[in-house]
């Protein structure tokens, strides 16, 4: 329909903004030409990359130095997207989407439950570390609570899981 | 229990059409998807789900 609009109307005749079906003129004071609907159209694949859970994790080393020596002692758990095609998306691009399509919350939760599946086949002698946004944990008894049962379904030792904040957001104090 | 956070839900958008433009094209566009995907508001303005706004017609 944008297209459309766009090559035979005036876009500027055309408004639109996101609604519920039960009320659909709830939201109309925040109407937008039918136009600004095009950032929000491009980057719409994120849906389907948490949907599918089309990411994989990169296993980063963390490593200690014992005595001129080192020691693998965890591995920091890296999301990438992957595309229909099996590229990698990376991160920037991943969440940049996310955010265009208020999809923040989901996106964070797709990657550390998959982050989760795929750190079970690591050894058990060794900590994970998974980032997660911050903000993203809306109620963090809930949010967190699929995590933790994925944790404990896929036998892993919650002592071996250091969930680690990720700094690109700012914490709001209560 | 599974919030629109956890799953997200597919978006829906109310659209209107200006009195000023020839929106028949479109609202037939509109009429010929599944009753299920749209509802008209009034004569100018439908909900539609994001498929319908954001795809060809």
């Amino acid at each position: 329909m944008i297209d459309y609009v766009e090559a035979h109307l005036d876009p500027k005749s055309f408004y639109a903004v996101e609604s519920n079906r039960e009320d659909p003129l709830k939201t109309l004071y925040k109407m937008k030409q039918i136009h600004e609907f095009q950032i929000e159209r491009e980057s719409s694949w994120i849906d389907e990359v948490i949907e599918r859970s089309q990411l994989r994790t990169h296993f980063q080393p963390i490593i200690e130095r014992i005595n001129g020596g080192s020691e693998i002692v965890g591995y920091e758990l890296l999301s990438r997207g992957v595309d229909q095609d099996g590229n990698i998306i990376p991160p920037f691009k991943l969440f940049d989407a996310a955010r265009v399509r208020n999809r923040t919350f989901a996106l964070d939760r797709a990657c550390r439950l998959q982050a989760v599946r795929n750190a079970a086949t690591l050894p058990t002698d060794k900590l994970i570390f998974i980032n997660f946004i911050p903000t993203a944990i809306y109620v963090p008894e809930h949010c967190l609570a699929t995590t933790f049962a994925l944790i404990k379904k896929l036998n892993i030792k919650p002592e071996q899981v250091v969930f680690e904040v990720m700094e690109t957001d700012e914490v709001v104090k209560y | 229990m599974f919030c629109d956070i956890c799953q997200p839900k597919p978006k829906g958008y109310t659209v209107y059409f200006a009195d000023d433009q020839d929106a028949q094209p479109l609202i037939h566009y509109i009429e010929g998807k599944p009753e299920n995907t749209w509802s008209a508001v009034n004569e100018r303005t439908f909900w539609v789900m994001e498929a319908i706004l954001f795809y060809s017609i």
